[in-house]
């Protein structure tokens, strides 16, 4: 029997007032229709919760399981399943398909008319997908040049190494996996990871559109009523505790590479989290077009190149801060200033045209992200995920940020930003100083022990 | 129609998108019709759309005219005026004030010129319309030009325009609507050509802007989730104080007939194809089966170019078709790709399959479809906030906002008749301009 969660569809005064309904049906998928009469668009997202740790020793498995089960058809010509994604582009429809850190994406938007070819194609990849040579070599020659970038990118390994930090319980590595993954997966590896990830515990599907709540749902439950139940992964953490102290350093010596960079990676509260906008407005604070980090004189003069990113994930959100200097002797100057800054926010009162020239970005931001019926569609699924209050994300989804206030801010910059909880890594370059050197590459491979 | 283009594709899904056209259009309309629209004392009309679904507000600010209304020795010039209004400088840094502000707002912002219009395009949250509607305010209304940026935008444009210049098809095209337009203000390129920009000073750019961004030659068009009274005040406010100055029309000497002639374009790309002057918005009814038509000739897998090109002429390439309304007669064009045909032949089917709609018409059936493919192409092109503002705006720049609302009711009453008469009046084989690229025939 289908268990009813909730029915809000209690338009509001003020804001948006699209209509939301909600249901889970028995076998655990869980469904998500909203009503947008104002837009027409249709979006229709089918979102898996699975991260690395689905993946074994096969990493980028879920990205190649997302593209094969699209690209591939059981007992249709390849020619054919081809020809239908390049018809539903020539009448406007699109369809998008990748994996994040946590979860797996099948999506399809496009105005409504597109409604029934989006849910054919989503069926398809749900019940009769076709993994084989031709689909697995197609996914894998898309992901090779991504997986060989990450590879030879001091980011990504410096990040990979933060988050086995940060992380130690979750596999470090990003979605589109690692060369050596990506070679040793065959076609039985798809299906045996289709048929254990694409379960109804594990699905969360969203219909977008002008038409009435219930006509996407009754297409939602068509959609999902005819997956196993399978086995769910353990439920997210909808407010997040605080780490433990995982203060550690790791060094890294850089061989082609003439500048010394440094990582400084925070566990922070997730996507789903009451704390989240608190989150986003840190960041902001910290990284703007007037951040404290990246506009910094001092800053500035140690390290030209400072950024600080937000990873927003359904699990294991992050905040990292990145510099790079050609200074090697200053990355000890550098961390105490970022910290120093890190503290201000911390521990000072945030002057009100900072916090309002922060929010007003913020809240630009995500209108643009809400824009479009697809990227709202995979916005709601990342929300669902992390336990997130589907309700407001729906019906009142900028007044978190319009109401952030300063204390929560400071409460975020306390309890996660802490020297106590970053993870610090470290490239220092083995090659001489650049100024004795004739030609610098920023972007060489990282090499050396840790 | 905005714009179409098509390339080739399967068509399935087409066919599928149309039966079930009529059932979506029951639960939704492409623009909403609760749209209210207030003239400011300088004539400057506000035209809001409010819809709460999303958090999101596009304002499209609208200069009419564009480079239809540069004279002869004035070509490029709304072009240039619209890069130096769009980087209206701010005491003490490089960035524009629009840019600067919408990127302090989180949001996007961008400029186009065209031959009927300059539109400035900014998406926003709620909480920063007002502002983002200030700075647009200032910016067209009051804006400093000074030589320095003169020269910036300048050196910006050339490199654009080159890379423009450089295409095959551009070439093409050009030669095509010369051959039309003459000097008329559809003529030449809207962004102008690469030898007019150096001559220009700061003086020719305020004389453009004085003339043409004034109160009687603009709209603002606000669509998403604001209150239509607050919307009002806030054009009000940003745009209340510009000049009424006079409403400004592009005109042509004499209406533009087709050449009935043979045009070849070495260097440019190798296709052939025939080109004709279209109605323009004072026709709206002959804009509609304009549309139509050309939802019978291209659109989709059982179109007449689609399905009778290919049998006739074994190895030829893409084909295609073409029409953008505009405010005067604009032009419409059909091509093929010849491969292995010669271009002889395809010109003389790409006539039949006119010559064909002209003698014996087009059935009921098959100008429904053609309809429902011209609805659908413009549905598609209203799938946010900001692309209804920017359907709404295109249509209020050349004739009236209502045309976009009005589009999906109006152009399911084109019937057979209209389109064979359309096709005689416009389209007749008989007078087309052939344009044959590449090497020729």
């Amino acid at each position: 029997m289908r268990t009813l969660l909730s029915l809000a569809a209690i338009l509001l005064t003020i804001g948006p007032a699209a209509a939301l309904t909600t249901e889970e049906l028995p076998n655990g998928a869980r469904l998500v229709a909203v009503q947008a009469p104002s837009m027409y668009s249709t979006a229709y997202a089918v979102i898996v919760d699975a991260d690395p740790s689905d993946e074994g020793d096969l990493h980028g498995l879920r990205s190649v399981l997302a593209r094969a089960s699209l690209s591939g058809v059981e007992d249709v010509d390849p020619m054919q399943v081809l020809a239908r994604l390049q018809s539903l582009a020539s009448t406007g429809g699109q369809v998008t398909t990748f994996a994040e850190d946590d979860m797996m994406v099948l999506a399809v938007g496009g105005p409504p008319e597109i409604e029934p070819q989006a849910l054919e194609i989503l069926s398809d990849a749900l019940y009769r997908p076709a993994f084989n040579d031709a689909t697995l070599e197609s996914a894998r020659s898309e992901l090779m040049p991504q997986a060989e970038r990450h590879r030879d990118d001091r980011f990504y390994s410096l990040l990979s190494e933060a988050r086995e930090i940060l992380h130690p319980s979750a596999p470090a590595v990003g979605p589109a996996g690692t060369v050596g993954g990506l070679r040793a997966i065959a076609p039985e590896d798809l299906e045996a990871a289709h048929e254990r990830l694409m379960v109804g515990r594990r699905t969360v599907c969203i219909g977008i559109g002008p038409g009435a709540e219930k006509s996407t749902l009754d297409h939602l439950r068509s959609l999902a009523e005819g997956l196993p139940g399978g086995e769910a992964k353990p439920a997210p953490t909808p407010s997040w505790d605080p780490p433990p102290p995982t203060f550690h350093a790791r060094v890294t010596e850089d061989r082609d590479g003439r500048l010394a960079l440094m990582m400084m990676a925070f566990a922070v509260p997730n996507l789903g989290s009451p704390s989240w906008p608190a989150v986003e407005m840190a960041r902001e604070i910290l990284a703007g077009p007037a951040g404290r980090l990246t506009r910094d004189p001092r800053l500035r003069q140690y390290s030209p190149t400072l950024e600080v990113f937000l990873i927003p994930r359904a699990r294991y959100s992050e905040m990292v801060v990145v510099a790079a200097t050609p200074m090697p002797w200053r990355i000890e100057s550098l961390r105490l200033e970022i910290l120093d800054a890190l503290s201000g926010l911390a521990n000072e009162p945030l002057p009100p045209p900072e916090q309002s020239a922060a929010r007003r970005r913020l809240l630009g931001e995500e209108a643009i992200r809400q824009r479009s019926a697809l990227s709202r569609s995979i916005e709601l699924g990342r929300i669902a995920l992390s336990g997130g209050d589907l309700s407001r994300a729906v019906q009142a989804p900028l007044e978190a940020l319009r109401t952030v206030d300063e204390a929560e801010v400071r409460e975020v910059a306390r309890t996660y930003l802490g020297p106590e909880n970053a993870a610090l890594v470290l490239a220092l370059p083995a090659a001489p100083p650049l100024d004795q050197s004739p030609s610098p590459s920023p972007s060489g491979p990282v090499a050396g022990g840790r | 129609m905005r714009s179409c283009h098509h390339g080739r594709g399967r068509w399935i899904v087409f066919l599928l998108a149309l039966a079930w056209l009529p059932s979506a259009l029951a639960q939704s309309r492409v623009i909403g019709e609760n749209i209210e629209t207030e003239q400011l004392a300088n004539g400057l009309r506000a035209i809001v759309l409010p819809a709460h679904d999303v958090p999101v507000v596009t304002v499209v600010a609208l200069v009419r005219g564009g480079a239809s209304l540069e004279a002869r020795d004035q070509r490029g010039l709304a072009h240039i005026t619209e890069h130096m209004v769009f980087q209206e400088p701010v005491e003490g840094t490089s960035t524009g004030l629009l840019p600067q502000t919408i990127e302090a707002l989180g949001g996007e912002i961008r400029a186009e010129t065209s031959a009927d219009s300059t539109r400035y395009i900014a998406t926003v949250a709620p909480d920063g319309m007002p502002e983002a509607m200030s700075a647009l305010g200032i910016a067209l209304g009051d804006p400093t030009f000074t030589p320095t940026r003169l020269r910036a935008e300048l050196e910006i444009m050339e490199k654009e325009l080159d890379e423009v210049y450089a295409s095959p098809i551009v070439a093409l095209r050009g030669a095509a609507t010369k051959a039309i337009y003459g000097d008329g203000p559809y003529a030449r390129s809207a962004g102008g050509g690469p030898d007019d920009l150096p001559s220009y000073s700061v003086a020719d750019v305020e004389a453009f802007h004085a003339a043409h961004y004034v109160g009687s030659n603009m709209a603002v068009v606000v669509v998403g989730d604001v209150e239509t009274a607050d919307a009002f005040a806030a054009v009000e406010e940003a745009f209340g104080e510009i000049p009424a100055g006079q409403p400004q029309v592009p005109a042509m000497a004499s209406p533009p007939e087709t050449p009935a002639t043979t045009l070849s374009a070495p260097g440019a790309e190798p296709l052939v194809g025939l080109v004709f002057v279209a109605p323009g918005m004072d026709h709206p009814r002959d804009v509609l089966a304009t549309d139509v038509l050309l939802g019978i000739l291209e659109h989709g897998p059982t179109s007449r170019m689609r399905t009778q090109l290919p049998r006739a002429l074994p190895g030829i390439g893409a084909v295609g078709a073409g029409y953008l309304t505009q405010r005067l007669p604009g032009h419409l064009y059909l091509w093929i790709d010849p491969g292995q045909a010669s271009a002889e032949n395809c010109i003389g089917v790409l006539k039949s399959i006119l010559a064909d709609i002209r003698d014996n018409g087009v059935s009921h059936e098959e100008c429904l479809k053609g309809a429902r493919s011209a609805l659908l192409m413009h549905a598609i092109g209203a799938d946010t906030y900001t692309s209804q503002a920017e359907s709404l705006a295109f249509y209020e720049a050349i004739d009236s906002y209502r045309f976009a609302v009005e589009y999906e009711d109006r152009v399911l009453t084109v019937v057979p008749g209209d389109v064979q008469d359309l096709v005689a009046r416009y389209f007749d084989p008989d007078h087309a301009l052939v344009v044959v690229g590449g090497d020729g025939p």
